[in-house]
């Protein structure tokens, strides 16, 4: 494998977490809505990054 | 300065320590008065060990806190909401005593509850006090500021204040750190004290009428202390709190009390003011002297400024345009060394990894995209300086004050005026700040509008296309039709901020004008320490935020610009091949595919590209365009990006792509568009998280939407018209 | 003589009559102090008019004229 193709591996990995973190967010903002009262409330917790 | 700690009783060894549950861990809760330096207090006792969340269903914020105590064990202090009193008549007042009778959802019932008090302003802070130590929850007074107190002649004596109260005092100043450590100890010590009761009667009629609202309220499963403060409480209140719904029969037990309070001459609704009043009245009569200076205090003379009919509004512009200034002028170097940060790293990235798309992922993905959104750290937190200053200082109310009227003829309330200006800088420290607007329905319409306040990041946009298209001619002799460009566009955002105010409050978000009813502080210094730290958490937050999401948007954004790729057709020069490339990638289609919508708009499907790719940022808009015409790395100043796009011709028709009244019309759009995720993602969480916020942001975009289309198409469509072609 | 605290001048004093007006504003102003019998001092009105600044039991308020209008004094 050379050079080129190990980059392209490696870039593929890292789209892919990428991708799945940002699908992850999604979901637990959709998710939230769906349960009850919203989850804690805002599906803030201690994460509420943003300063906030 | 007396710092003494009087009722506890006589003994050689420490009494045991207040009872604890789960996990050995003390659960101090912290209410009082707003501007009682109690957050001061908070974080002086917790430092940096601190966390910010909310609470469930409510978009109060939950502050909480960690310290060790002087036998080693660990201390968790809630820091609730200020409040005049548990009458729960606001979403703060609601939590706090939701919190105090054990009935908040997630939340510990305190152990021992800690009532700061300003020694300033003894008697109406004693009003909060008297309920809250009617609730039978062990507790501490923190007697707070009595420094400036002093300075201002009135002198309080704790001991006598505590034979009065039936509750330890401890005299603090939390700005010096002064008097904590007796607090701690106070804290330890109060479960082993008797706890305190109201300390007044009642008239005989109303004591016998509210006797049977007691009894309900403890067959649900109060306290007999507590149910006796509650009753009080409910005589005056026309709705029943959410926190009460379980207890049986209360309306109609409470109906029946305010019939015969009435019955015995009294007025039910003002009951529980006077009763409490009446001896609060005495009691500071008998723990407080207060020497007349004679001259007018610090505040009064500033105020006597600050809020003069003529002198007072200058003031306050002067003080607004310090701030909007520092956000753009001051940042600006701050910002220069983001950028060029950022740049250096991208090349020094570029220099070590070998060519191939590990590289260009690093550099164009990651590094230019967070890089984006760290040049908004220095503005955010110069804002948030600012804010804190002002609101510690007490300036923040006087503001309210002044603002008030105008804010009203557009419906909304004093407090929406800092939030918008805010906006300027950027719409997302601004949505987070309107966190001090109590009425609900207000801070709906503040944060609906909020981003129509042109905020930094469309500067580049701006500039851009102002310096591509618009000549630099002089109008009337001084103004620069460049200038004047710019600030049409600032207006038109401002002016329509107002108007979508006025029409959601009208409609929408119609409600009853809250009342505006709050106190005026006195001057304060504020704690340096206190603001550095409320800052730089912040700060951090952001960071975090930036880390995680921004770096994965990014990721993806490179991802789709990237892939497919396409082979450069044999001879093509780099700035053509890198347009085939875009346009086979995955968001060049995106672009083409969208190029019908934005077609009688005037645009191509390059700017298509540009206006869905800004979604993560808008001034990625800039970069973009950049990257389309092959530009290298472009920035809203290079000539090169602006020679370009006046060049650009259309490939069927042959004619210029793009002309003034196309950029105007493009200048417009972004106005009005909301293209920011942080912002979308901020109001998500500010107008209520889950499904209510995604709806609101939902709608929000929507709107913006709409009216960032439908007044591009009226610019173009109708410059067309006019023969502005 | 007595009249609304919306008509006080600037300096004046007054004791509070009576206080009437929307159920919130009323519990929250007694909830601050405001209750009868108290002492107040109007002491300035805000540059465009409205609100009002009045001076009670040791601190600083601000009310709307609207709300001012249903607070009698004397």
């Amino acid at each position: 494998m050379d050079s080129q193709m190990m980059q392209t591996l490696v870039v593929g990995i890292i789209v892919l977490f990428a991708l799945a973190y940002v699908g992850r967010r999604a979901w637990r903002t959709v998710a939230a809505a769906r349960g009850p009262k919203g989850g804690d409330g805002g599906g803030c917790g201690s994460d509420c990054g943003c300063g906030h | 300065m007396d710092v003494a700690e009087a009722g506890a009783p006589a003994a050689t060894h420490a009494p045991s320590p207040a009872h604890v549950r789960g996990g050995g861990v003390l659960h101090v809760a912290l209410v009082g008065n707003p501007n009682t330096g109690k957050s001061t207090l908070f974080n002086a006792l917790t430092g940096m060990r601190q966390r910010v969340g909310n609470y469930s269903g409510v978009t109060v914020e939950r502050v909480e806190g960690r310290y060790r105590d002087a036998e080693g064990r660990s201390v968790a202090v809630l820091d609730l909401p200020g409040t005049y009193s548990l009458s729960a008549s606001s979403p703060d007042e609601e939590i706090a005593l939701g919190v105090l009778v054990g009935r908040a959802e997630g939340v510990d019932t305190p152990d021992v509850v800690v009532v700061v008090v300003d020694a300033q302003n003894l008697e109406r802070n004693l009003f909060l006090a008297s309920q809250v130590l009617e609730l039978g929850i062990p507790a501490v007074i923190a007697l707070n500021q009595v420094d400036a107190a002093l300075a201002a002649g009135i002198r309080v004596d704790p001991v006598e204040l505590t034979l009065e109260l039936g509750a330890p005092v401890v005299a603090t100043v939390a700005t010096k750190g002064e008097g904590l450590d007796l607090l701690k100890q106070a804290v330890n010590r109060a479960a082993a004290l008797p706890p305190a009761s109201r300390q007044f009667e009642l008239p005989a009629e109303a004591a016998a009428a509210l006797a049977p609202v007691e009894a309900c309220l403890v067959r649900g499963g109060f306290k007999p202390q507590a149910a006796g403060m509650e009753a009080l409480r409910l005589l005056a209140v026309t709705t029943i709190g959410a926190h009460l719904s379980h207890v049986q029969g209360l309306a109609e037990v409470v109906e029946r009390a305010r019939a015969e309070v009435e019955a015995a001459g009294l007025t039910p609704r003002s009951l529980e003011a006077e009763a409490r009043y009446g001896w609060i009245a005495d009691v500071v009569e008998r723990v407080s002297t207060r020497t007349h200076t004679g001259k007018k205090s610090f505040t009064e003379r500033v105020d006597a400024v600050a809020l003069h009919r003529v002198w007072g509004p200058l003031v306050f512009v002067l003080l607004m345009t310090l701030v909007f200034q520092s956000i753009f002028t001051w940042a600006e170097p701050m910002i220069g060394w983001v950028e060029t940060l950022f740049s250096a790293l991208g090349g020094a990235v570029g220099g070590v990894l070998p060519e191939g798309d590990l590289r260009s992922l690093v550099v164009d993905g990651v590094i230019a995209g967070v890089g984006s959104v760290l040049v908004f750290l220095p503005q955010i937190t110069i804002l948030f300086l600012f804010i804190g200053i002002l609101e510690d200082t007490g300036y923040m109310a006087r503001a309210a004050f002044i603002m008030d009227r105008f804010m009203r003829s557009v419906g909304l309330h004093g407090r929406s005026f800092i939030p918008l200006l805010s906006g300027y800088a950027c719409a997302v420290p601004g949505v987070m700040s309107t966190r001090t607007i109590e009425n609900p329905k207000d801070r709906l319409a503040t944060i609906m509008v909020l981003p129509l306040m042109s905020c930094s990041a469309r500067i580049p946009v701006y500039t851009l296309l102002i310096g591509a298209f618009i000549p630099s001619i002089t109008v009337a002799g001084i103004l620069n039709l460049r200038g004047i460009t710019l600030l049409a566009m600032y207006l038109l955002g401002t002016l329509t901020a107002l108007g979508m105010a006025a029409v959601f409050k009208k409609t929408l978000l119609k409600g009853r004008a809250r009342p505006l009813i709050m106190e005026l502080p006195p001057y304060r210094l504020p704690s340096v320490r206190s603001l550095a730290l409320s800052v730089s958490h912040r700060a951090s937050m952001f960071l975090r935020k930036a880390g995680t999401v921004i770096l994965s948007l990014s990721i993806v954004l490179w991802a789709l610009a990237t892939y497919p790729k396409t082979r450069p057709a044999p001879g093509a020069t780099p700035a053509v091949a890198q347009e085939q490339q875009l346009a086979n990638s995955v968001l060049g289609r995106m672009g083409h595919a969208i190029e019908p919508a934005v077609r009688p708009l005037g645009y191509d499907w390059k700017i298509g590209v540009g206006i869905v790719a800004s979604l993560a940022a808008r001034e990625v808009f800039v970069s973009t365009m950049g990257t389309i015409y092959g530009v290298g790395s472009a920035d809203e100043t290079s000539g090169d990006l602006r020679a370009k796009l006046q060049r650009e011709r259309d490939p069927r028709t042959g004619a210029l792509a793009y002309t003034p009244l196309v950029a105007v019309g493009l200048m417009v759009f972004y106005v009005y568009a909301m293209m920011c995720m942080s912002t979308v993602a901020v109001v998500v969480r500010e107008t209520g998280g889950g499904r209510t916020g995604v709806k609101w942001a939902a709608f929000q975009f929507a709107y913006m939407l709409a009216l960032a289309y439908g007044a591009a198409f009226i610019v173009y469509r109708g410059g067309l018209l006019l023969g502005f072609g | 003589m007595a009249r609304p605290l919306s008509a006080l001048e600037p300096g004046e004093r007054g004791k509070v009559t009576a206080i009437g007006g929307d159920d919130d504003a009323v519990r929250r102003l007694m909830d601050l102090g405001l209750i009868r019998g108290t002492t107040l001092e109007l002491v300035r009105r805000a540059p465009l008019g409205d609100p009002l600044e009045v001076r009670l039991r040791g601190f600083m308020l601000t009310l709307r004229r609207s709300e001012a209008e249903h607070i009698t004094v004397e």
